[in-house]
């Protein structure tokens, strides 16, 4: 059984890597690196939604303001990127506890809206405030000097997004994993055992937004130019489809649903017009034939009794 | 435990694979270099093609500009049944940026180092083509007509970029000179769109106007997904103003005019030339529209018997049979593909980027194609600056000047 | 201006009082929110459009014809894409309902392009000028429609059987089963009947915003905000959150800012939200344990 877990871990490890054997350019490194920062983004969604049953459709905006923090923070006061880097992540970490705040109060749907209000919110905001964000001219920002090609930011990309996942998996071991999973299960019975739920909730968002706001960080590095074009709405839904895509509560399957749904698109913008349409079309289709995600392909018997209970309601 | 190690096992595999990824891409480039030395050509070009490349949205926000592309592709079916340039059939690849500048990256490196596209042409989004402005500058890579009227691309000059279509910059002080010469007005309202664009034609009116001595009544702005103009329309009519500047794409435009009438707003009215189109007198209705000036940089279809009217006419009836071809950003887009493709048939058999782009640069007042006076030195990469003014009269947009030169 | 801002304001709110109501339906009866309600809207208006110009039909023939399609093609996505999830995990749905809406959107582009075009207005346009305010038949009009919608829907879920048994079902699939209700066909005929709310939707709010693959965008947001300021299960509560928006915007856009309107509508529905987590007009949830 495990051999065979393996295998097919293999397999999916290999057609991760595909397009990086076949690209003799730096475009492969490139769409790769934009994979690996949106794995990040939804590994770190994941946590609150996946673990914590916390619905989020403007996780785009934690992007954003990790993204433009890096920005601002090297261009107006000229900080190093060592420092950019944590520091975006703790501001974005800040707001997303002022968002967690009052979302305490809300579920289900109405934190869906609410966080969508958010996620639409900001980009506006930034708009507006021209002078510290250039409006929608956008900013540009030069990789750090350490490293300044495309290939050797995407190892330095690389190393912090595996720090993430392991900072991440040692979370969810720990007491803040099994509160996040009982306030998933049920807020009231949660409370009951003596969690403090507003209190982990909070947290929930903190945590998700601090690493959200790394991957922001590194986007914009990587990406070299950052304007509100790109957080918007639809960014922050096709994050939730990434863990829905891959498997909720599933750290691999972040991982899975990330690789899917950074490639199609670069496979599918040589037949113009049908971007969307294939994408939305393989969203349809997991759903339909695979309602535990794409891992639920690579997991076995001995694991699909775990995945069955994550699989209760969200609401609680 | 397991996840752990799995995860590991991934990551380290993609670092691997990375690694490869890095040192082919060296080797590759190194091997390009050698190319370029002994083989004469640069890349994209074979003995029977050209390979032309851009991105245009056909998905999301912006799909409206992804006509571009099927115009961009009816002019070189034009050209290849015609022969080819010089012997030499041209390929047209679109990539699909969905208008998001991180795929615009990923685009721009795609056609440069996977497709190997020999030239860039009529690429959209001011904020996109910034974003890869200083990839393609590095690489040049020659950019042609991009699809932006921002003076990014053309203060200073850039090596490998030739813009086309009428600066913003100019456009707005065209309106300004026009307002307070020939419209005699004391003051001008501008509703602008709250992005790259609208913005920098708002600052360069803003500018002109106060030079001139007119009194910038209001200014009203609007986000670009707005559907609600009433606000704006209203505060617009409380000021007054002699002549209103509209500096937004198609479908604000139309709302906004549409609002400023039935409220009863009366001002002359100047729409820029990037949303003067037939289209407006669809969304807008004719009486709406009726006396609203704009500038053209594109012949009019009203001249038939102009052979480049009647090949342009003649194809695009053919090719995109659904669309009105008197669409200005279709006229638009021809000239970008017809200036192009001017400077491959100029650079003969030797097709490099350096001669392509000195080539270029002899285009002199250049006529043949359906913009006016197309020019390219090496420090103006405007293309042109000359326009007509244009009035939207009885249902249709006419010419009311003969062409004018502006200095930039 | 005051007055002119408030009228404009009650004309955009009824747009996103009228899209409301077909999400609110759903939700109202199969707990589903429907991120491809606005899509759905879009691509029986373009099905209207086709009718008008392709066949050169009357405007009110062509209106009824695509509100028949609505109604079919409301039921077909319920059966194909929408019963399969019915016990699935909120998110699932939500993602099944974008994906949805980006296949509508996509293959309306496909098919009928991306260049916006005018669409009729459902009266003459004419307007009327009292002290200083100027009014539209159409906006009138929008507004009466809307309001006779959700009067009629709210009377035929609370005195009707069918309304009643979809109430039921959205109480608890399983007991209205017991009682004998066909939940499954409730479901379906629900979905019918948001579709057609949503054509009518469509074809009222295209003569505003144009028709293009794109034209529910904006209205589309502010109808979900204007669903949950009203309370999500509340059909009275979507024409009060819709007009709310809508003037609050109104003023915002003619006093503070036209540029942020939109940031302070949802730090105004974030404030509500937080003062009542269940919308102005919402139902108590309480909760299971």
């Amino acid at each position: 059984m495990k051999i065979k877990r393996l295998q097919i871990l293999f397999i999916s490890i290999l057609l991760l890597g595909y397009p990086l054997l076949v690209g003799f350019s730096s475009y492969f490194i490139y769409v790769a690196g934009l994979f690996i920062i949106y794995a990040i983004m939804a590994m770190s969604l994941n946590l609150l939604t996946g673990f914590g049953g916390q619905i989020s459709i403007g996780h785009a905006a934690f992007l954003a303001i990790g993204a433009y923090t890096t920005a601002i923070l090297t261009l107006k006061l000229g900080l190093p990127f060592w420092l950019n880097l944590p520091l975006s992540g703790v501001i974005t970490a800040i707001v997303g506890f002022l968002i967690g705040l009052p979302a305490v109060r809300l579920s289900g749907h109405f934190l869906a809206i609410a966080t969508l209000a958010f996620g639409l919110a900001i980009p506006e905001i930034m708009l507006k405030w021209e002078g510290l964000t250039g409006g929608f001219a956008g900013l540009f920002i030069e990789k750090p000097s350490l490293f300044s090609s495309d290939t050797s930011f995407y190892y330095f990309t690389t190393v912090i997004a595996l720090i993430i996942t392991w900072l991440i998996l040692n979370l969810l071991k720990g007491n803040f994993g099994r509160a996040f999973v009982a306030i998933r299960e049920s807020e009231i019975a949660a409370e009951a055992m003596g969690v403090n739920v507003s209190l982990y909730k909070t947290l929930m968002f903190s945590i998700s937004a601090f690493f959200t706001g790394i991957a922001g960080s590194l986007y914009a590095y990587f990406v070299g130019f950052i304007s509100p074009h790109d957080f918007n709405m639809n960014i922050s839904l096709i994050v939730l489809a990434m863990i829905v895509l891959g498997g909720l509560a599933s750290i691999t399957g972040s991982i899975l649903g990330a690789f899917i749904l950074t490639i199609i698109p670069q496979v599918a913008d040589r037949f113009p017009g049908f971007t969307i349409t294939i994408t939305g079309a393989a969203l349809i289709l997991t759903i339909l034939f695979l309602p535990n995600g794409l891992i639920s392909l690579f997991n076995y018997k001995w694991k699909r009794k775990k995945t069955e209970n994550k699989q209760l309601s969200l609401e609680g | 435990m397991r996840k752990w190690l799995v995860n590991s096992l991934i990551m380290i595999i993609c670092l691997v694979l990375a690694a490869c990824g890095g040192t082919n891409s060296s080797t590759t480039s190194t091997k390009n270099a050698k190319e370029k030395s002994s083989v004469k050509n640069s890349q994209g070009v074979t003995d029977d093609e050209i390979l032309i490349g851009g991105w245009v949205p056909q998905s999301g926000p912006a799909a409206q500009w992804g006509i571009l592309a099927e115009v961009y592709q009816s002019y070189f079916n034009k050209v290849n049944a015609d022969g080819g340039v010089n012997g030499r059939k041209l390929k047209y690849i679109a990539i699909d940026d969905e208008y998001q500048p991180s795929k615009t990256v990923a685009a721009a490196k795609k056609l440069v180092e996977q497709e190997k596209v020999f030239a860039i042409l009529g690429t959209t989004g001011t904020a996109h083509n910034k974003a890869v402005k200083p990839y393609l500058t590095q690489k040049g890579i020659p950019v042609v007509a991009v699809a932006s009227g921002d003076s990014a691309f053309v203060k200073p000059a850039v090596k490998n970029y030739f813009a086309l279509q009428t600066n913003y910059d100019i456009e707005a002080r065209i309106f300004s000179t026009y307002a307070n010469k020939e419209l005699k007005a004391k003051s001008v309202g501008i509703f602008y769109q709250n992005d790259d664009y609208g913005i920098v034609y708002r600052d360069a009116a803003v500018e002109e106007l106060n030079k001139l001595g007119i009194k910038v009544a209001a200014q009203e702005s609007y986000n670009p997904t707005d559907v609600d103009f009433s606000a704006q329309a209203l505060s617009m009519k409380k000021a007054s103003p002699d002549v209103v500047f509209l500096f937004a794409s198609p479908k604000p435009a139309a709302s906004f005019l549409k609002e400023f009438d039935k409220i009863g707003g009366s001002a002359e009215r100047m729409l820029t030339y990037t949303s003067a189109d037939s289209t407006m007198i669809d969304l807008a209705g004719a009486d709406v529209m009726e006396g609203v000036l704009s500038t053209t940089w594109v012949k009019s279809l009203k001249d038939k018997d102009n052979p480049l009217i009647k090949e342009y006419v003649d194809q695009i009836s053919k090719d995109i049979p659904k669309q009105d071809p008197n669409s200005v950003f279709m006229r638009s887009a021809w000239a970008y593909a017809q200036v192009l493709v001017e400077g491959l048939k100029r650079s003969g058999d030797n097709l490099t980027w350096e001669n392509f782009i000195k080539q270029m640069e002899t285009l002199k007042d250049w006529d043949g194609s359906l913009a006016y006076n197309v020019t390219y030195t090496s420090d103006y990469r405007y293309g042109q600056t000359s326009v007509k003014i244009s009035q939207f009269k009885g249902g249709e947009l006419v010419d009311i000047s003969d062409v004018i030169k502006y200095e930039p | 201006m005051a007055g002119q801002i408030i009228i404009g304001g009650l004309a955009a709110g009824s747009l996103y009082a009228l899209a409301a109501l077909g999400l609110i339906l759903i939700f109202k009866t199969s707990d589903i929110v429907n991120f491809a309600q606005g899509e759905m809207a879009m691509l029986i208006t373009f099905i209207s459009f086709t009718f008008l110009t392709v066949t050169k039909l009357p405007y009110f023939v062509s209106f009824l014809l695509s509100l028949v399609i609505a109604f079919i093609f409301g039921m077909a996505v319920e059966r194909i894409f929408m019963r399969p999830v019915q016990k699935a995990p909120i998110l699932n749905q939500i993602i099944l309902t974008f994906g949805l809406y980006m296949v509508f959107r996509g293959v309306a582009g496909i098919i009928w392009g991306y260049t916006p075009v005018g669409f009729p207005e459902a009266l003459p346009n004419k307007h009327f000028n009292y002290v200083g305010i100027t009014i539209t038949i159409n906006q009138i009009f929008i507004f009466v429609v809307t309001t006779i919608l959700m009067l009629g829907f709210y009377l035929f879920f609370k005195h009707t059987k069918i309304g009643l048994a979809m109430r039921a079902s959205s109480q608890n699939i399983a007991t209205a089963k017991l009682m004998g209700i066909g939940v499954s066909s409730v479901f379906t005929r629900t979905w019918g009947i948001s579709a057609i709310l949503g054509g009518i939707a469509g074809i009222l709010i295209a003569p505003v915003t144009f028709l293009d693959p794109n034209m529910m965008g904006e209205v589309g947001i502010k109808a979900f905000a204007a669903a949950i300021l009203g309370g999500f299960t509340s059909l009275p509560g979507a024409i009060v959150g819709g007009l709310l928006i809508g003037v609050f915007e109104g003023l915002i856009a003619g006093y503070v800012s036209s540029e942020l309107k939109s940031v302070f509508v949802f730090a105004l529905i974030i404030l509500v939200l937080y003062v009542k987590p269940t919308g102005i007009l919402g139902e108590k949830i309480t909760k299971k344990v």
